[in-house]
């Protein structure tokens, strides 16, 4: 049974499409699978999806103080709906699922109450997320996922840098954890389309199309690119679009327009899914200059679509890529990114390559289906630990 | 017929916010001259369980959660830990409870779940309502915790108040019906009184 505050159609970050494709994956290998999440308007109470069951409970309309105590009332309900679930088909469920910290006081109340093992997946942790620990808020936060942690019997994260992370902020023991990288679906990239007619409604015939996609915060080194225009396009024409929003859009904005660049530069806001996964598609670069990342969803993406990636291999970044085989690594300035982007765009069999390299790397290593497999091998390996546990089966 | 009982409270000696720790105290030790009685409340020392006699337990749990915003961040990420020596007591000690006396919005989550996981009813008392402390009822932290209050309302089998007044402002606060909520005075049916309500309770199963 899995616990996420998210789930689709409440969608708010990456949790949600993570539990989606992974509840879905793991119940394709014949895993039954309970979802518990949060409504969401027009969305029906109880549904099943490709054989995942999904219960979604009314998660505290009201005003809260702050978002953690929204959590907890919302925890409340989460908890009440799981244990009458868990009541009625008790023998049905062996193992419970946590996703991040939101979850930890349901499901860890569940654990003793059912006595059931119980894994939790940290997606990312509030020292990473804001770079430290500064308040009472972001210490109590801090505190619940070293909680979620020591109660789990076993951890998963999504790359090795993760795990660092996981160590070093909430003390969690190695042998606890598990790097399971996130997964992607490549069938949304591979639908028919028409190239050249999508290709025109963002550049001249002629113009390479070079790709941002991301959030306009500093760290994903978005001011980074933008300084590196002039010099790519004093080698070859191009078009940058910047796909996202964030804090940093103004500044980006008036710095455009300082450089005379508005003409060759397009700042576009959010974009609906089916357009940037076509303009991924449709790029013949697409640049990750992240200065932190835990993961890198958007490496798997492009690589998926078959955009030539330029990346400053950070974090996660650098276990996903690798340098002149499946993308080109660039230093973190603006300099070197720019040589990067110019040779991926002067030279289209050494973009071919990389395209194609990239396109093998992610089908072998990131289907949903092998993250799956992945899942459940952890899943087993908690069942056999909890068995020879002090916990006896009731 | 002897019962085991577990009461939930956030506040038993030595740790004494208001009249509630005395109240509860008494209670404990009154019920545990003809019963099993547990009681399991919190306080920030590690883990501490007294043996007061052998029909009375203190289970004394810290939270696993520092700091904390506010009081229902505090309340319910104690009451997971509050399940847990339930259930610890239940599974461990193989110790049934025949019900479960909850004081108070704080632990009313707490019940709710051990009810639904085992079956356990629960009777919830009463000492004061968050829309008559509260200088600002309508406040987002006061509406969380009558939200709390209202969980605790619905899901418990009986309401004890030990007001004639508390008695009215639960039934028109909370709209629950007046046979649901029994008004127990100090008196010397206190004792009783408080019994019979849980047999009822228990009876009713």
């Amino acid at each position: 049974m899995m616990f996420s505050w998210e789930f689709p159609p409440r969608i708010i970050g990456g949790i949600a499409p993570h539990v989606y494709e992974l509840s879905r994956a793991l119940a394709r290998k014949g895993v039954l699978v309970f979802v518990v999440t949060c409504d969401f308007p027009g969305a029906p109470d109880y549904e099943v999806i490709d054989g995942v069951r999904v219960y979604r409970v009314d998660s505290y309309r009201f005003p809260t103080p702050d978002f953690a105590t929204w959590t907890s009332m919302m925890n409340v309900n989460m908890q009440a709906k799981a244990t009458e679930v868990l009541a009625n088909v008790r023998d049905k469920i062996h193992i419970l699922h946590a996703h991040d910290w939101l979850v930890a006081n349901a499901a860890i109340g569940l654990k003793h109450l059912f006595r059931l093992p119980l894994l939790a997946t940290i997606h990312s942790t509030e020292y990473g997320r804001s770079k430290g620990i500064y308040n009472d808020y972001q210490r109590m936060i801090s505190s619940t996922e070293r909680w979620l942690t020591r109660e789990a019997r076993r951890v998963i994260c999504c790359s090795g840098y993760m795990l660092k992370e996981i160590k070093k902020s909430l003390l969690v023991p190695d042998y606890k954890i598990d790097v399971i990288p996130n997964g992607i679906n490549t069938s949304p990239f591979e639908v028919p389309y028409d190239r050249e007619a999508f290709r025109s409604r963002f550049v001249a015939s002629g113009e390479k199309l070079v790709l941002y996609v991301g959030r306009f915060v500093r760290e994903k080194g978005v001011d980074l690119l933008v300084e590196a225009v002039p010099k790519v396009l004093r080698n070859i024409d191009a078009r940058f679009v910047m796909v996202g929003e964030g804090y940093m859009k103004d500044t980006l904005l008036k710095r455009v327009e300082e450089m005379g660049l508005a003409k060759k530069v397009y700042i576009s806001g959010f974009l609906d899914t089916e357009t940037v996964r076509l303009l991924f598609r449709a790029a013949d670069a697409c640049v990750v200059p992240s200065l932190y990342e835990p993961f890198g969803i958007v490496a798997l993406e492009a690589m998926a679509a078959g955009a030539p990636i330029v990346s400053t291999g950070v974090g996660g970044l650098g276990e996903i890529l690798e340098d002149n085989i499946s993308a080109v690594i660039a230093y973190p300035r603006a300099n070197s990114i720019s040589k990067a982007i110019t040779k991926i765009l002067q030279e289209p069999t050494y973009a071919d390559s990389l395209r194609k390299r990239a396109y093998e790397r992610v089908t072998s290593f990131y289907r949903w289906d092998l993250i799956a497999e992945k899942t459940r091998r952890v899943y087993q390996r908690l069942m056999s630990e909890h068995e020879a546990g002090v916990w006896k089966p009731q | 017929m002897r019962l085991t009982i577990a009461i939930l409270t956030w506040e038993y000696p030595p740790r004494i916010v208001g009249d509630m720790a005395h109240y509860v105290e008494k209670l404990a030790q009154e019920l545990s001259e003809e019963n099993d009685v547990c009681v399991i409340t919190c306080h920030d020392a590690p883990y501490l369980h007294e043996k007061v006699s052998n029909s009375l337990e203190i289970y004394r749990v810290p939270n696993p959660v520092k700091p904390h915003v506010n009081v229902v961040t505090w309340a319910l990420s104690l009451t997971s830990e509050i399940q847990r020596i339930v259930a610890e007591i239940y599974y461990d000690k193989s110790r049934k409870f025949d019900i479960i006396d909850d004081h108070e919005w704080q632990f009313v989550t707490a019940a709710t779940a051990l009810k639904r996981a085992f079956g356990i009813p629960f009777v919830l008392t009463f000492h004061s309502l968050e829309s008559k402390r509260s200088s600002d009822p309508s406040a987002p932290l006061s509406a969380c915790i009558k939200g709390l209050e209202r969980v605790g309302a619905y899901e418990s089998d009986k309401i004890i108040t030990r007001s004639k007044l508390l008695k009215s402002e639960v039934e028109s606060v909370h709209q629950v019906p007046p046979s649901k909520v029994r008004y127990i005075p100090e008196s010397t049916s206190w004792l009783g009184e408080t019994l019979d309500t849980y047999n009822q309770v228990i009876a009713h199963q």
